[in-house]
């Protein structure tokens, strides 16, 4: 079952990547956009660090480490899911889920990975050096295990992200009409941009146990710097598969909610 | 323009649930999130100011910033008015008896002014709760320039809308756009944070009029005189900005192909 997936991600990819080279402009804008997002989370901390030399213990060479792995996290964001489900909405109002529901493949991959972006590739490229540098400039020298650690921190960051984001996308299903939603995600993702520290304890606590966006870049750069343990590590992988199932769990229970307004 | 503004407001209360996630829950949520962070970081930096301003003034700034922000924020129409250009739907507007421009600054004011009404009660509560640096006799003040804003936010998105006539598919206009606004508006950190060279060259830009100044104006950030400054600056700016739509609007129109028609 993973082979067949594995080669409908990869003919999805291939269609994907044509499509996109149709608007060559775009794609050049779409890679700069992030680009500006990357400016401006950074511009915000040089800000404040203009102020300070530490916030909490932290200087600005750790704050580069907690921005490269939530760079790294929202490349991996943009390139697979981050479109598909902010249409997930509109397919619901314009009755396009019909036809995702009759393929005979699941109907939650193919909405969440039906339009790739592969022209972010790059992107990836860029952040993954750029998180590198940061880490050697911090640690003083670069083990394979810590990137090892950073690569598996990549995978779980993005599956409780993606889990969390599908969720409340997939309500679409019994509101009808739910832009909006996708606002209410970035306020909730919003408190993932900054690194846990800088929260009260009820917040970090909360950002960590019950709505775990800690674990999309904060936890990641405190254990790839050595401040957590590596048993944060086994946490993020737990999590990241019991949010996964959850999500499966609440698509099947949602779907069955659905009524087509198609036909 | 009043019966566009009725029929946006009638549409989005169709949607009651989305729209209060707009209007209340999504900025409450993040005001929540930046009050707490505010409050954490004085504590963590070890200082009694920042900027020259004090923890209360940061408070009651980030109390006001989120919901100005998402007021004067235009994302939604700006993707409507786009998906017109590019699926070819705005023949259907084009052969009416009314402009693209009023059709859907119509709605778009008339959306803005139910957000304004049932948001702006969140923070004054909050602000009435905490005390705090808030002067409500400058909300008025504050509201106004809010409404130049909203109607120059307006005109830069026409003019992005008239180079899709050209190049299709430019929704990548807007996120970087709104990136930049994002920086410039001061909804992430108030602009007294910036070096003086930036501050200065923020004052000749319209995008502070969207949060830093009202919002500075209403917690005694700024002085009457910012703001009446602020509001020359965004009326110029919404000048030269509706020549340049006018402009490629008659442009774009010259070269459109009716796409999907």
């Amino acid at each position: 079952m993973v082979t067949h997936y594995w080669r409908i991600l990869v003919t999805l990819m291939k269609t994907s990547f044509i499509a996109e080279l149709e608007f060559r402009a775009n794609i050049a804008l779409k890679i700069f956009n992030d680009f500006i997002w990357y400016f401006v989370q950074i511009a915000v901390f040089e800000v404040l660090y203009s102020h300070t030399s530490q916030i909490s213990g932290w200087n600005i060479g750790k704050i580069k480490v907690f921005l490269g792995c939530l760079f790294l996290a929202d490349t991996i964001n943009m390139i697979f899911y981050h479109e598909n489900l902010e249409q997930l909405s509109e397919r619901v109002r314009k009755g396009d889920l019909d036809l995702m529901l009759a393929k005979p493949v699941s109907s939650q991959f193919m909405l969440s990975f039906y339009r790739l972006h592969p022209s972010y590739i790059l992107n990836f490229i860029i952040c993954f050096t750029w998180l590198l540098y940061s880490l050697y400039q911090e640690l003083g020298s670069l083990e394979l295990f810590t990137i090892f650690k950073v690569l598996l921190f990549v995978f779980c960051s993005n599956a409780i992200m993606y889990s969390l984001r599908f969720m409340v996308a997939s309500t679409a299903i019994v509101m009808g009409r739910a832009e909006n939603l996708a606002q209410l995600w970035y306020s909730l993702f919003r408190m993932s941009l900054r690194p846990d520290f800088v929260y009260p304890p009820w917040l970090r606590y909360t950002l960590l146990f019950v709505l775990p966006l800690g674990f999309i870049a904060s936890v990641p750069a405190h254990v790839v710097l050595g401040v957590r343990s590596d048993y944060w590590l086994l946490g993020a992988l737990g999590l990241a598969f019991v949010f996964l199932a959850f999500s499966s769990l609440f698509w099947q229970w949602i779907v069955k909610r659905y009524s087509s307004v198609s036909s | 323009m009043w019966v566009y503004a009725k029929l946006a407001a009638e549409t989005h209360l169709e949607y009651r649930f989305n729209s209060f996630v707009d209007w209340c829950l999504s900025p409450l949520i993040s005001t929540a999130v930046e009050m707490a962070m505010w409050w954490t970081m004085f504590q963590a930096m070890g200082v009694s100011t920042l900027g020259g301003f004090s923890r209360e003034s940061y408070l009651s700034y980030v109390t006001w910033a989120v919901f100005f922000a998402r007021i004067s924020a235009n994302w939604m129409y700006e993707f409507r008015m786009l998906q017109e250009v590019e699926s070819g739907s705005i023949n259907s507007i084009l052969v009416r008896p009314l402009r693209f421009y009023e059709y859907y600054l119509g709605q778009f004011l008339g959306y803005k002014l139910m957000t304004m009404v049932f948001s702006l009660l969140l923070p004054a509560g909050l602000a009435l709760l905490m005390g705090g640096t808030t002067d409500f006799w400058r909300l008025p003040g504050a509201i106004f320039l809010l409404m130049i804003y909203l109607v120059f936010t307006y005109t830069l998105t026409f003019c992005i809308v008239t180079l899709a006539f050209r190049l299709t598919k430019v929704g990548s206009f807007t996120v970087t756009k709104n990136f930049f606004v994002w920086l410039a508006s001061g909804e992430l950190f108030p602009l007294d944070l910036l070096s003086p060279s930036m501050k200065m060259l923020s004052s000749y830009l319209p995008f502070a009029s969207a949060c830093y100044i009202p919002v500075g104006y209403l917690t005694h950030r700024l002085e009457f005189a910012d703001l009446l400054k602020a509001c020359w600056v965004t009326v110029a700016w919404t000048g030269v900005l509706g020549l340049f739509g006018l402009f490629f609007w008659r442009r774009g129109l010259r070269i459109y192909s009716g796409t999907g028609a």
